[in-house]
């Protein structure tokens, strides 16, 4: 149809403070794109090919408005040299981390991003999906941030302790964490992405106010200092319970805020001048077994999200579940798509 | 300075990081608005890949930081047309005239212009159909050229803030703009007509016609006056135009520039970049006035001192912006650099007279318009520039559907073979259509093959 | 003998037995009352049976097909020996035509500008106006006096008005206006042989069309009009246009031709394009059209690149045909028409 905006018009114009025609959509469509694609996760996590393919499948079959190049939040440090566990059905996870000791953190380096890991897949993933649909789709590459990658490196809860009994090691980790990041986060943008930085393990939900301020925010910040200074605009996903935090969230810069516990009108009062939203519908009430009103939670996001000042992206608070009902997601979708912001011409 | 060299994207992206961030800090437009944050626009072109601008992968670019700045400040226009409306300021969307009215338009306060005909770039640069699939939709496909791509964007919504006021030049220029026009009033476009009637070239007298001309600018001005709310100011009129002649002057020393006898002193895209910075300055007069000084002190540097990129020692004349700028990289792999141009903004050329009366300056400089007359006027300049460079060839690159190169391509051809010149000739094909580039590709490289037997059979 | 194969005749006859200069001249924007009272006679170049398509031409395949065609139509018997040429500036690609022809040709080659936009300062363009046809003087040593030109401006409405009547009777058929339209036929002429066809029966009209668009060829009315459908309308450059609008003959003649040929002139060049969709909108009114044949030819932006837009505004059943004069694709053209008759016979049959 004449005049409808594609969703990188869309993006564009929501990135330079202007109103689209309505707030993109865009559920974090992740490992779910493997069970639409039919393959398994392992396939999906190790084959650059197949993990572009089963994005564009997932794409073609929902029409949400951006690609999504994420398989788990271990990716750097299983290239720096952990041990994770790549399953069929289920997302990998931490088996082994690299670092048992605090006195090995000297000797880690960024890896190479092009040889290390499953790193390269990511690339190979970017660059095909770019090369398919880079004009009209943007393709936001997943990076772990720094403190989410050190306790992939040391292991969750030793390295919660080392904030705690060993804060300079934990610095020294989070260090090498952020410049491996960035090393990623160069090759990701080499490759058409545009960074999405995650932070899981900084949640409310695992760690104090405290701890993020001291271990997990100043590497956001540093990190997307890295991006600003090539003038890209980044998002910041922290899943869980942000409540807390809301308020220290424009401090790391992040242009976009991704987030999942937390009202979209708290989350507003607190960043809505200065931060665009991007939520926030509880991921588990797109399963099957759910009894949440998709309808009515996404209704009321978007009531809510279409008023921030900065702008809004309809979203999923956390990644969309493997197992997720098509047709919940679809229903998410096309209330987002029906939206609209107040023509301005 | 760093020896010049042509670098891809992703030496770009590296290289980077040694920009002083004092330099990223300090390099931005619209300083008139202090505190912008968005105003900033020395990034490298990696920026504008990952939004989008897919054929910067392809490309290759001057390693220097001028030549940077040149690109930031052309890849930010789109944003900061935008910005300026966020700012408050006037925008003046200015369609078929190529760079002549725009003199004008700037000479009110707070306002800028843009042409939206410069879209045609787009989807090449986005190797995408996107905005020629649209312009189809509303009609135009195939069988109108590349500036089609600007009804598309006119149909989105997404590439311009609505224009407070549209100017389209109709008349003695080319048709398919004016269908892109009457296509945009269809979609609730307010279009001032700017009449450009024919000029008879040869020594017709051009009284009558320069008169006809003030009478349009006349007219064009109460418009503007009407758009902006602000009374026209001949002090003002003047101030703008020192600053245009100094553009103007600076783009002419730096073509001359580019014909440096040692070694080619700047990429064939960066030339064509600088050249159209005469058509609406990219958005802020001022900064751009600053961005080619700088790009002029780099090539005078190297035009001095023969520094410039190796191998390429076929000296061409570029006939009709290429809409595909990798066109013009390819021919530079090949051998070829680029020393003279014709891009059909003969118009931004000349030296406007601070002295005489506004309309009439504008008139007067207007009259030199590359379209406005015969072919034969076309082929002169294509000539002069040949002579003025001392060019071993020429290529021409047509835009297929449009309105002038059907009748002008042979023409230039048959004046070129008269005087020696060998002489490429081929129509730019839309993004994706690979194996009808290929053939493009196929024939440059023939096409340089026989340049370079023809130097060696003429030096030996 | 039927109408038209008279009209040929009397026209091959005029053509065999004249003596005067005389000027081709192209499109709408220029007077043959003008050329007439310089002491020639006005032929319009259009489109002719026996024109070599496949003759050489400078311009490019993406050039108007039309355009492409005039050097080989300016080869046929009928504009042998012309003396001239002369064309207000039209679209830019008959603005770049003349630039054409004078490199090929050994004729004066006569353009002057006339305004693609309404209401242009007039003294600027009647100025361009009346230089060229300076120079159509000076070819035919003849100038152009105030009484000649009023009695050719009296003429030339006593033949617009007695077409149009005609038209509206429906008693003129369109092939006959097309050949009309183009004729190096007097007025007076012409006047005389439809005064000696008035007893021509009203034509029946089972599907009553309008023709809109480019110039049209030697073929295609035939075929539109061959499966019971009449072109009751036509708004291309050779039908209706040509003749609805009279010069009026009071006041200075010059400024009066100039006003009717130059300013009023209806050719979707213009800018903005309402009064030409205007004025098909009242065609299609007046002469109650149950569909719209839009033949462009190929590559002529005014007519090719307008047509969705005429679909659009016309809100009428709109065929929209693009021809080639450099290579018809005859059979293509008849079996959308074809198609496109069928259903509108189908539409009114459901309707009745």
């Amino acid at each position: 149809m004449p005049g409808k905006m594609n969703p990188r018009e869309r993006w564009s114009l929501l990135l330079i403070d202007e109103l689209p025609d309505r707030p993109p959509v865009y559920p974090l469509v992740t490992c779910h794109a493997a069970r639409v694609y039919n393959c398994d996760l392992i396939e999906y996590c190790t084959d650059g090919r197949i993990l572009a393919e089963a994005q564009l499948e997932a794409q073609r079959l929902y029409g949400h408005e951006g690609l999504s190049v994420f398989t788990d939040v271990g990716i750097i440090a299983e290239a720096m040299g952990s041990k994770y566990h790549l399953r069929e059905f289920e997302v990998p996870i931490l088996d082994s981390p690299l670092i048992t000791d605090t006195a090995m953190i000297g000797e880690l380096g960024p890896p190479d991003p092009t040889t290390q890991g499953r790193l390269p897949v990511y690339l190979e993933a970017i660059d095909r999906m770019y090369s398919a649909a880079g004009d009209v789709l943007p393709i936001f590459a997943f990076i772990p941030c720094p403190f989410t990658t050190a306790a992939g490196l040391r292991g969750v809860d030793n390295f919660l302790m080392d904030t705690v009994l060993e804060p300079q090691a934990a610095h020294d980790l989070l260090d090498v964490s952020l410049k491996s990041a960035i090393t990623f986060c160069d090759e990701c943008i080499l490759a058409g992405a545009l960074p999405m930085l995650v932070d899981p393990l900084a949640s409310g939900s695992v760690i104090s106010r405290t701890t993020y301020s001291h271990f997990a925010k100043s590497y956001q910040q540093k990190l997307i200092a890295h991006l600003h200074r090539y003038d890209l605009d980044v998002t910041l996903h922290i899943c869980g319970d942000t409540s807390n935090m809301l308020d220290l969230i424009p401090q790391t810069g992040a242009d976009l805020f991704s987030f999942d516990l937390a009202d979209v009108d708290s989350a507003t009062d607190a960043m809505g001048d200065r931060v665009r939203l991007v939520g926030n519908l509880p991921p588990h009430g797109l399963l099957p077994s759910s009894n949440l009103s998709v309808t009515q939670g996404t209704n009321s996001i978007m009531e809510m999200g279409l008023k921030n000042p900065k702008g809004f992206v309809l979203s999923t608070g956390c990644e969309v579940p493997i197992r997720c009902e098509a047709q919940k997601l679809h229903t998410l979708i096309n209330i987002g798509k029906n939206a609209r912001y107040e023509e301005v011409w | 300075m760093t020896e010049p060299r042509q670098i891809d994207f992703r030496q770009w992206h590296r290289l980077f990081q040694q920009v002083p961030d004092r330099l990223v800090e300090e390099i931005r437009y619209y300083r008139h608005l202090p505190q912008a944050e968005w105003s900033q626009y020395l990034f490298p072109p990696s920026t504008h890949v990952v939004y989008g601008n897919r054929l910067l992968r392809k490309l290759k670019f001057d390693n220097s930081q001028a030549a940077l700045r040149l690109w930031g400040f052309v890849m930010s226009e789109g944003e900061r047309i935008y910005r300026a409306r966020q700012a408050g300021m006037k925008v003046i969307a200015v369609m078929g005239d190529l760079g002549a009215v725009t003199p004008l338009v700037y000479s009110f306060p707070n306002i800028v212009a843009f042409y939206p005909d410069c879209l045609w770039w787009t989807p090449f640069l986005m190797e995408s159909r996107e905005l020629f699939d649209e312009a189809g939709q509303l009609g135009l496909g195939e069988d109108c050229c590349f500036v089609r791509a600007s009804l598309g964007a006119f149909s989105r919504k997404a590439y311009f803030p609505k224009p407070d006021l549209c100017v389209g030049t109709v008349g003695a220029t080319c048709d398919d703009m004016a269908t892109v026009m009457s296509e945009a009033e269809q979609l609730g476009v307010d279009i001032h007509y700017f009449e450009l009637p024919h000029r008879h070239d040869g020594d017709t007298d051009k009284t009558a016609l320069s008169g006809y001309l003030e009478n349009q600018y006349q007219e064009l001005c109460r418009r503007l006056e009407q758009a902006t709310g602000e009374t026209f100011s001949p002090d003002r009129f003047r101030e703008t135009v020192q600053k245009v002649n100094r553009m103007r002057s600076l783009i002419a020393e730096i073509k001359d520039l580019s014909g440096a006898p040692a070694a080619s002193p700047m990429g064939a895209v960066e030339m064509m970049n600088m050249e159209f910075a005469a058509l609406s300055y990219y958005g802020d007069l001022d900064e751009c006035l600053a961005v080619l000084t700088e790009f002029r002190d780099l090539m005078k540097f190297r035009a001095n001192s023969g520094q410039g990129y190796q191998n390429q020692d076929l000296r061409l004349v570029w006939v009709t912006p290429p809409a595909d700028p990798l066109l013009m990289n390819y021919i530079e792999e090949l051998g070829g650099r680029v020393v003279g141009s014709e891009y059909l903004i003969h118009q931004t050329t000349p030296i406007i007279d601070t002295k005489k009366d506004p309309f009439e300056a504008l008139a007067e400089a207007h009259l030199k318009a590359t379209l406005m007359g015969s072919s034969a006027y076309r082929v002169n300049l294509v000539i002069e520039q040949v002579e003025r460079t001392h060019a071993d060839g020429v290529i021409i690159s047509g835009v297929f559907g449009s309105s002038h190169c059907p009748y002008e391509t042979a023409p230039i051809i048959s004046a070129l073979r008269q005087k020696g010149i060998p002489v490429l000739s081929f129509d730019v094909v839309a993004p994706g259509k690979r194996r009808l580039q290929s053939q493009i590709f196929n024939r440059m490289e023939a096409f340089s093959e026989s340049l370079k037997a023809r130097k060696k059979r003429r030096a030996g | 003998m039927d109408v038209i194969t008279g009209f040929d005749r009397l026209e091959k006859h005029y053509l065999a037995s004249e003596s005067r200069p005389k000027v081709g001249y192209l499109c709408l924007r220029v007077s043959p009352e003008y050329i007439e009272a310089c002491g020639a006679d006005a032929l319009r170049i259009a489109p002719r049976p026996g024109y070599d398509l496949s003759a050489f031409t400078p311009i490019r395949p993406d050039g108007c097909s039309f355009c492409r065609s005039v050097p080989a139509i300016l080869e046929t018997d009928v504009y042998r020996n012309l003396n001239a040429i002369i064309a207000g500036t039209c679209c830019d690609q008959m603005r770049r035509l003349m630039d054409t022809l004078n490199d090929l040709l050994d004729i004066p080659v006569i353009l002057f500008g006339a305004p693609r936009t309404w209401n242009a300062d007039p003294d600027y363009f009647r100025g361009e106006m009346i230089d060229a046809f300076g120079k159509i003087e000076e070819i035919t040593g003849n100038a152009a006096t105030e009484t000649e030109l009023l009695e050719r401006i009296r003429v030339h409405n006593n033949l617009k008005n007695s077409v149009n009547h005609l038209r509206r009777q429906e008693k003129l058929p369109t092939a006959l206006l097309q050949r009309i339209s183009c004729s190096i036929l007097p007025p007076e002429e012409i006047l005389s042989f439809l005064s000696n066809s008035r007893d021509l029966p009203a034509i029946p009209a089972e599907i009553r069309l309008l023709l809109a668009g480019s110039i049209p060829g030697v073929w295609e009315l035939d075929v539109i009009e061959s499966n019971g459908s009449r072109v009751v309308a036509d708004a291309t450059c050779l039908g209706d246009r040509v003749f609805h609008r009279l010069t009026s003959e009071k006041g200075d003649p010059v400024q009066q031709l100039y006003q009717t040929y130059v300013e009023d002139n209806l050719c979707p060049h213009r800018r903005p394009v309402t009064s030409t969709i205007d004025y098909l909108k009242n065609l299609m009114d007046e002469r109650q059209i149950d569909g719209v044949v839009y033949r462009s030819v190929k590559y002529c932006h005014p007519w090719g690149l307008l047509a969705e837009r005429m679909k659009k505004e016309l809100e009428a059943p709109l065929l929209i045909v693009d021809d080639d004069l450099t290579s018809p694709a005859v059979e293509n053209f008849r079996t959308r028409v074809g198609a496109f008759t069928e259903m509108l016979k189908m539409k009114l049959r459901r309707r009745a």
